[in-house]
């Protein structure tokens, strides 16, 4: 009983990190229709700018959350900009042939990150050292501070995305693009900037994400592919579009992980996450959730 | 300002022709050689991958399963009960096309996008799955392939240029197929999913069972290169079978070349494969990672500059051109082309009747903007 109370409570630890950069996949797929294949970069970005801001500057990671969120926000809008908005503004395009050009510039997007920071960088781990480095028993549970922390952080990130989506006027106008782009643009939204908006705001969450994780887990330029695909089986689980569904599965998703590596075997632990995938395809491909979707 | 389809036709043999016999006035090292040959086995990898993500619309980034399938299914049969190589591709391709089957049944009811994410989850986890099970797969070593002497009944060549030949002319097999089912009453159907699934559906077209039997097709064709690359590298690992760099290569050539045109996938891996050759090991002095970011600032600028891909560009550039030899001729041949252009934009169909290939984007409106 022990080790199966470790394992959930591991994996929702790790989980909250894993559903924070997912809802930030499942925004930008849900209101821009993007399939951004370069999530799990933007991953490997946050934790690499958490490493060289605290090999140069002593910065800790918690205080360098701002700086790297504002940057992961502005490289967001850039990539938007650069490349999104270019497949759509080609004359005569059809919706799903920009898509595509879509996967394939993001994908191109992520060589270009995963090879500037291997000749940046080497392949070998880089890892941050005496930062949060307590860990506290609980009972017969033990707990590190690192990842105490991090959950914290996802979860509070979390809610202030769900708050913003559901409480303010540009979640409103977020929303309402999402219904129906025509009238919002009639009514006076400009669906250009809520389409930046919620891109960068996607790419911010997986920024801070990333530089969470840092505190605890090695970066390597490689090490985003994982996340990419992690994040990708977590938004079909939580529903494609469905911001809090991301969520409650990215917990789900880390939960199955841990118990994959501890009962199974640990070279296994996200093929574990893949039969889980392939039975909500089957039986539950409107998400786990259902029919409750937030942002639309 | 149409090419007609005879003269397509005609282009396609001087293609052919001038790529059977590269090796006789291009091609002298056998580092070349090995080049164009492995550029034709991706090539076949990204004709098959067409067949559904490009006509069928619905794109795979896990093309790789069937890939290493077919690699792997040949090697294993080959090594254990020492089967004939051609059968061992034959059964690779059967055995890719069940597979096939399984994981459309599972994804292709839902739309398109659950296919993407799944094909590319899929493959990965075949990787992890070929790295644990060592018994069968050799694991993270790979699996080398016996050498058995030169025969050519079991696919082993003394002179490397029959590989070349070999696997053009299973580029040529592969392309036949991939027109065949365009022009087919399958190939249709296909558009009109592609266009607008539900009002094909609408229409009467049994939508899942026309993409299954497409990605099944599909399946075959990437497996049959799968094997041929088994047979002439002679080595397979899980990363190069399943790995994500194969899995997205496959698509990034057929999204560069053009997505849905017959020559998008050729004209992608003929300039895409030997790039990435070339780039691996004469930049090989410079440090690591370099190599692969020149290669994805040229497939980057090629879809910044149309994201429909090279063939979308090169149409656009004759449109041009023809547009412009028309200044100086006879008004009544002016409006006639005008005319022709306005019927090719309204006409559906239009470029299944004149050539097998698919709309040259004749829709002129703005998309939604997402």
């Amino acid at each position: 009983v022990g080790t199966f109370l470790q394992v959930v409570v591991n994996g929702l630890l790790v989980g909250g990190l894993y559903g924070l950069f997912s809802s930030g996949l499942t925004l930008i797929f849900g209101i821009t229709r993007v399939v951004n294949f370069a999530h799990g970069d933007f991953v490997t970005l946050g934790m690499f700018g958490a490493v060289v801001l605290f090999t140069s500057l002593h910065l800790n990671p918690l205080v360098a959350i701002l700086p790297i969120a504002v940057a992961a926000f502005l490289l967001g809008a850039l990539v938007y900009q650069t490349l999104v908005r270019r497949t759509l503004t080609i004359p005569g395009i059809t919706a799903m042939d920009a898509q595509h050009g879509q996967m394939a510039l993001t994908l191109g997007f992520s060589i270009l990150v995963t090879s500037g920071l291997l000749v940046a960088f080497g392949p070998s781990p880089r890892s941050i050292n005496g930062v949060l480095d307590n860990t506290y028993t609980a009972g017969v549970l033990y707990l590190s501070q690192a990842r105490l922390v991090a959950f914290g952080i996802a979860l509070l990130a979390f809610v202030l995305l769900y708050l913003g989506l559901t409480r303010t006027l540009y979640g409103k106008a977020i929303r309402g693009t999402v219904d129906d782009n025509d009238m919002a643009s009639m009514v006076g939204i400009n669906t250009n900037r809520v389409y930046v908006l919620s891109f960068s705001v996607g790419i911010m969450l997986t920024g801070i994400a990333g530089d969470v994780l840092a505190t605890y887990y090695p970066a390597t330029p490689l090490v985003g592919q994982g996340f990419l695909i992690i994040a990708f089986v977590t938004v079909v689980m939580g529903g494609l579009g469905n911001v809090a569904g991301a969520f409650y599965a990215g917990l789900l998703v880390g939960i199955i992980q841990q118990a994959t590596a501890t009962y199974v075997a640990i070279d296994l632990q996200n093929a574990g996450i893949f039969v889980a995938f392939v039975l909500v395809l089957l039986f539950r491909p409107q998400g786990l959730l259902g029919g409750r979707r937030v942002t639309a | 300002v149409k090419i007609s389809s005879k003269a397509r036709g005609y282009l396609g043999l001087v293609v052919l022709g001038i790529a059977a016999t590269l090796p006789f006035w291009l091609i002298q090292s056998n580092f070349v050689l090995s080049v164009v040959t492995l550029t034709f086995i991706f090539m076949l990898a990204s004709v098959g991958w067409n067949i559904i993500s490009g006509f069928g619309g619905q794109i795979s980034f896990g093309h790789s399963i069937f890939f290493g399938f077919g690699a792997y299914t040949t090697a294993i049969l080959q090594s254990s009960i020492n089967l004939n190589a051609w059968l061992g591709l034959l059964c690779g391709g059967l055995l890719a096309t069940v597979v096939a089957a399984l994981i459309g049944a599972l994804t292709l009811r839902l739309r398109g996008i659950y296919f993407t994410l799944s094909t590319f989850a899929l493959t990965l986890t075949f990787a992890i799955l070929a790295n644990h099970y060592g018994s069968l797969t050799g694991g993270a070593v790979g699996l080398t392939l016996p050498f058995g002497g030169t025969r050519p009944a079991n696919f082993q060549f003394g002179n490397k240029l029959w590989y070349y030949y070999v696997a053009l002319g299973f580029v040529v097999l592969g392309f036949l197929v991939a027109k065949a089912v365009l022009r087919s009453r399958l190939g249709l159907q296909l558009r009109a999913i592609k266009d607008d699934e539900d009002a094909a559906r609408a229409s009467g077209v049994a939508s899942f069972r026309i993409k299954l039997a497409t990605l099944c097709i599909s399946a075959f064709v990437t497996a049959v290169s799968g094997a041929v690359y088994m047979q002439y590298v002679g080595f397979i690992d899980p990363e190069s079978a399943f790995g994500a760099t194969v899995a997205t290569q496959i698509a990034i050539l057929g999204l560069v070349g053009g997505a849905g045109t017959l020559w998008g996938p050729i004209l992608g891996a003929a300039i895409l494969v030997p790039l990435q050759q070339l780039l691996n090991s004469s930049l090989s002095n410079l440090p690591s990672g370099v190599n692969l970011i020149v290669y994805a600032v040229v497939f980057i600028v090629i879809l910044w500059v149309d994201p429909r891909g090279l063939v979308s560009i090169l149409r656009r550039v004759y449109r041009q051109w023809g547009r412009r030899s028309l200044v100086g001729r006879g008004p009544d041949q002016v409006a006639e082309s005008a005319a022709n252009k306005r019927t090719a934009a309204l006409s559906i169909t239009g470029g299944a009747m004149g050539g097998g290939e698919l709309h040259d984007g004749g829709d002129e409106s703005t998309p939604r903007g997402r």
